[in-house]
C-alpha cells in the first residue's frame, strides 16, 4: 500500500530534464566501430538524479563507424536492428552511483570526439560516449551541481566523484590504525613489512591525510586537524626509530626499478620473412630458431602463415624435422587419431548406462561446444559442421588423457586452432601440444593456478607495491579476480582474432618463462589509479576486471608487459631469488633453447 | 533529494551443475534478455538490479559461478556474506539434480553461515519450457526441499522468462525479512517481517488524515 501511495506521490512529481544533450554517440561495444547516435541527459526524478543515454528517436540519425584510415561512413543496418542495438546500450544510472568517469580529448591535430566513459560504483562501467556535436563541459557542470568532482592527481584523464566528505576523514583514521599494526609487525619482520608497508605509508600520506587536511577544511575541525597531524608525526618518528634499529633502512625502502624503456611492437612476421629461416628439406636452421622466435614474439604472425607456424610453436611438428619426416610422422599420427576417435564413438547407449564417468564427460562436452565462440562466423549457425569437427576434437582428447578428461575452459583453447588448421587431425594434435603448457590449470587440485596468482602477486609487489599494498588492504591479494585470465591466457578478454596473437606470442617462449604473468601485470599496472581512486573493494575489483574483457588492447598490453620485464630483468641483482626464478634472468636462469652454448649469449643481445 | 537514503544490499549466491542455465536466469533477470550463447562461466561474476520491497529500494547483487566443481574452492572469498543460496537444476537433465546435495553442503562449507540449519535456500529448477523432456517431476523436487527444511521451489524458464522475475522477488523478500530478523535485538518477536504491515497501515492513515 505504501508503496501505491509512492509511487502516486512520483506520478505527482514530474520529472525535470536538467540538461539533455544531442549528438552524443555511443559506441556499439568497445570492439566495435559503430557509434550509435543519441542524447545524454541529467533528469531530476522523485527518486533521484539520474544520467541517462537513450538512441536518437529521428529513424535517419546517421549510424557511423570509423574506418580504418580515421574516415567515417555510414553503417547499413534496418531500422529494427538500429532500435534493438539502441535498446541495447541504452542505460540510466543514479548519480550516487557513479564512482569516477574517464575523459578522452582526441589528440592534438587528429580528428576525433571527446569522449567520457562512466564508470559505477559497483566497479562496472558504462559504453564510452562520443560528444559529437558539442564540448563535454556542459555535462560536466551540470553533474557537479550534484556531486563534487576532483581531477585525479595520478591521471589527468580520469575525473572521481569525492565520496561524502565525513566518509573520507573516517577512512583516513582507520588507515592510521591499520598503519599503526604495521609498525608492529615490522618489528617481527622488517624486511617483508617494509615491503609492504612503507609504499602504505607513503601513499596513505600522499593520497589520504594531506588532502583530508588541507582540502576538505569545511568537513574537518581544527580539533581533529591537530589529533590527525600529531598522530601522523608520531606514525613517522615511530617509524624511522624502528628502520635505524633494523639498520636495514636502505635495503628496505624502495626498489627503484629503472624507468620502463620505450618499446615498439614490429609487423607480424610475412611469409617471406618466415622462410628464410627454412632450409631446403624444410627443417629450421637452429642456429637461427631463436631469432625466429624473436620476430614472433615481436609482431606475432601474419594470419596466412598461422596453419603452418602454430604446428611448430606447439610442438605438433619438431623445428629439426625435414617435410619427409614429418609427413610420415603425421600419417602415423592421423591414425592414433582415428583409433582413439573410434573407441569412443563405440560407446553404445546401453554401455553408458554404466560408464558415468565417461557420460559426465560427454554432456560436459557438449554443452560446451554448443555454447563456444558461437558468435564467431566460423561457429555460427545451425547445425554448423565446425562444431561436429570440435566436438570430436574434444571427446578424443578425453580419451588421449582420461584421467584429466574434459575440464571446461578446454573448448575455449580448442576452438581458435580448429579455426586455424581446418582439419581434425591437425587440430586434435596442436590441441595436444596447447595442452602440454597448459593442462596444469585444468587438475583437480588447482595447486598450478593457486601458484600463479601467488606468483603474479609477488610480481605486482615489485613492480607496483602501491597497487599490491591496496589489494592486501582490500583483501584482493589472492589474486582471484586475475583467474580467468591465467586460466585460458586471455581468450575472454580479447577479440577471437587478438587472442590468435596474443598465444602466438606467447607460444614463441620469449622473452622469458610466464610471461603470461608479466601481461596480467601490465595489465593491472594499467588499472591502478581507477582502482585506487574509486577505493575499489573486494566485489568491485572483481567486477572491473571482468569489465575489462574486449576493452583492452592486445599491442599496448605487449608492449607495456614487454617494458616490464626490461624493468625487472635490469634489476636481476636487486630481485629476491624466487622473482628471477620465475622469469629465468639472473644467476639461477638456465638457457632455455638446448643446443650451442652461444646461444645464452645471443639471447642476452636480443633481450 | 534523498541522495543519501541507504539502500540494503542482498547478495544472492547462484550454484548448480554446468549448463543449467545459471548464467541464463542471472541475465533474464537483470538485464530481462536470453542468449543460448552466452559462454561457460569462468571464474565469478555478478549483476546488480534494484527492486522496491514495500518500503524499500533493495539491491540485488546476483553471483554467478562455474559450474564445474574443481573450480569451486578458489572463489570462496566471494560466498561470505551471502543472504540467499539459490540452487539451480534443470528439469531434463536428472544428474543435476542429483548434484544439489553436495552443491548445498559444500556452499554451508565454504560461507560458512551462522546458523546453517536456517540459512535460507531456494531452489529454481529451470527449462520448463523444455516440457516433453523433463526428467525431474515437480513433485520430486518438492519433496527433496521438503527433507531440507522446507525451502521454496520455483519453476522456471530463463527463456521464455516464465516465473523468474516472482522466484527473485520472494528470494529478495526472504532474504530482506530474514536480515531484519537477525538484527533484531530483541529475539523474543520471532516473526519480525510481521511488524511492517502494521507500520505502514499507520503511515497510511497517517497521510490519508
Amino acid at each position: 500500500m505504501d508503496s501505491d501511495l509512492d509511487s502516486m506521490v512520483r506520478s505527482i512529481v514530474p520529472d525535470k530534464t536538467v540538461v539533455s544533450i544531442t549528438g552524443v554517440a555511443a559506441k556499439l561495444g568497445e570492439d566495435s566501430r559503430e557509434y550509435i547516435p543519441g542524447i545524454l541527459s541529467i533528469t531530476e526524478k522523485s527518486i533521484g538524479v539520474f544520467i541517462e543515454w537513450r538512441p536518437s528517436e529521428d529513424p535517419d540519425a546517421s549510424w557511423v563507424m570509423t574506418t580504418d584510415d580515421g574516415n567515417s561512413e555510414m553503417v547499413d543496418r534496418s531500422p529494427v536492428e538500429k532500435r534493438n542495438c539502441g535498446a541495447r546500450v541504452a542505460f540510466s544510472m543514479d548519480v550516487n552511483d557513479l564512482s569516477s568517469f574517464r575523459i578522452e580529448e582526441p589528440k592534438r591535430g587528429a580528428s576525433g570526439f571527446p569522449s567520457i566513459r562512466l564508470i559505477c560504483r559497483d566497479g562496472s562501467s558504462q559504453v564510452p560516449l562520443f560528444f559529437r556535436d558539442s564540448t563535454t563541459g556542459e555535462f560536466i557542470d551540470r553533474l557537479q551541481g550534484y556531486i563534487t568532482l576532483r581531477r585525479s592527481h595520478r591521471d589527468a584523464t580520469l575525473v572521481v566523484v569525492v565520496d561524502q566528505k565525513s566518509e573520507a576523514l573516517a577512512k583516513s583514521v582507520s588507515m592510521l590504525d591499520e598503519n599503526g599494526d604495521i609498525l608492529s609487525r615490522f618489528m617481527q619482520n622488517p624486511y617483508m613489512t617494509a615491503m609492504t608497508g612503507f609504499s602504505k605509508i607513503t601513499s596513505f600520506v600522499q593520497d589520504q591525510v594531506i588532502p583530508s587536511v588541507l582540502n576538505d577544511t569545511d568537513a574537518v575541525t581544527q580539533e581533529e586537524k591537530i589529533r590527525l597531524m600529531r598522530e601522523l608525526r608520531l606514525a613517522e618518528e615511530h617509524m624511522r626509530v624502528h628502520s635505524d634499529a633494523a639498520g636495514e633502512f636502505e635495503v628496505v625502502t624502495q626498489l627503484d626499478l629503472p624507468p620502463r624503456p620505450e618499446i615498439y611492437r614490429e609487423l607480424p612476421v610475412s611469409k617471406e620473412l618466415w622462410h628464410s629461416f627454412k632450409l631446403s628439406n624444410g627443417s629450421y636452421d637452429p642456429l637461427k630458431l631463436h631469432h625466429l622466435k624473436m620476430n614472433v614474439f615481436r609482431g606475432g604472425l601474419n594470419a596466412e602463415l598461422r596453419k603452418e607456424a602454430w604446428k611448430l610453436l606447439l610442438g605438433y611438428r619438431q623445428w629439426h624435422e625435414t617435410d619427409s619426416e614429418f609427413e610420415k610422422r603425421r600419417t602415423e599420427l592421423a591414425k592414433q587419431y582415428h583409433n582413439m576417435k573410434s573407441q569412443w564413438m563405440a560407446i553404445t547407449e546401453d554401455q553408458e548406462k554404466r560408464f558415468s564417468k565417461f557420460v559426465k564427460r560427454k554432456s560436459l562436452v557438449e554443452k560446451d561446444v554448443a555454447r563456444t565462440d558461437r558468435t564467431v562466423p566460423f561457429f555460427q549457425g545451425e547445425d554448423n559442421v565446425n562444431l561436429v569437427h570440435l566436438h570430436n576434437v574434444l571427446m578424443t582428447y578425453v580419451m588421449y588423457n582420461f584421467d584429466l578428461g574434459y575440464v571446461q575452459g578446454m573448448s575455449d583453447f580448442a576452438s581458435p586452432l580448429l579455426f586455424v588448421m581446418k582439419d581434425e587431425v591437425d587440430t586434435f594434435w596442436c590441441f595436444v601440444g596447447l595442452m602440454e603448457m597448459t593442462h596444469k590449470n585444468f587438475e583437480k587440485d588447482q595447486a598450478f593456478i593457486k601458484l600463479q596468482m601467488n606468483q603474479l602477486r609477488d610480481l605486482v609487489m615489485i613492480v607496483n607495491p602501491k597497487l599490491a599494498n591496496y589489494l592486501e588492504s582490500e583483501k584482493s591479494d589472492d589474486m582471484y579476480f586475475c583467474f580467468r585470465w591465467v586460466l585460458v591466457w586471455f581468450k575472454r578478454e580479447f577479440s577471437f582474432l587478438d587472442t590468435c596473437k596474443l598465444w602466438e606470442v606467447l607460444w614463441s617462449g620469449q622473452p622469458c618463462p610466464r610471461f603470461l604473468l608479466l601481461i596480467c601485470v601490465a595489465i593491472l599496472d594499467s588499472q591502478t589509479n581507477i582502482i585506487i581512486d574509486n577505493q575499489f573493494g573486494l566485489t568491485e575489483i572483481l567486477k572491473h576486471i571482468n569489465d575489462l574483457s574486449l576493452h583492452l588492447k592486445v599491442d599496448e598490453i605487449l608492449t607495456a608487459a614487454e617494458a616490464i620485464f626490461h624493468q625487472l630483468s635490469a634489476s636481476q641483482d636487486k630481485l629476491p631469488a624466487h622473482i628471477c626464478q620465475y622469469l629465468n634472468i639472473g644467476e639461477s636462469a638456465v638457457s632455455s633453447s638446448s643446443s650451442s652454448p652461444s646461444k645464452t649469449d645471443s639471447q642476452r643481445e636480443d633481450l | 533529494m534523498s541522495g543519501t537514503r541507504k539502500k540494503a544490499l542482498l547478495k544472492v549466491i547462484i550454484l548448480g551443475d554446468s549448463g543449467v542455465g545459471k548464467t541464463s536466469l542471472m541475465n533474464q533477470y537483470v538485464n530481462r534478455r536470453f542468449s543460448n550463447q552466452y559462454k561457460a562461466t569462468i571464474g565469478a561474476d555478478f549483476l546488480t538490479r534494484d527492486v522496491n520491497i514495500d518500503d524499500r529500494t533493495v539491491t540485488l547483487q546476483i553471483w554467478d559461478t562455474a559450474g564445474q566443481e574443481r573450480f569451486q574452492s578458489l572463489g570462496v572469498a566471494f560466498y561470505r556474506g551471502a543472504d540467499c543460496c539459490v540452487l539451480a537444476f534443470d528439469v531434463t537433465n536428472a544428474a543435476s539434480f542429483k548434484s544439489l546435495d553436495s552443491w548445498r553442503d559444500e556452499f554451508l562449507i565454504q560461507a560458512s553461515p551462522r546458523d546453517p540449519d536456517h540459512f535460507p535456500f531456494v531452489l529454481l529448477g529451470n527449462k520448463v519450457d523444455l516440457e516433453s523432456q523433463r526428467a525431474v517431476s515437480s513433485k520430486r523436487a518438492q519433496s527433496w526441499c521438503q527433507t531440507k527444511g522446507n525451502i521454496p521451489y520455483y519453476e522456471v524458464s530463463a527463456k521464455e522468462a516464465l516465473n523468474v522475475e516472482a522466484a527473485f522477488l520472494a528470494i529478495a523478500r526472504d532474504a530482506l525479512a530474514r536480515e531484519s530478523q537477525e538484527t533484531n535485538d530483541f529475539p523474543e518477536f520471532p516473526d519480525q517481517i510481521r511488524l511492517n504491515p502494521n507500520q505502514q497501515n499507520q503511515q497510511n492513515s497517517g497521510c490519508n488524515c
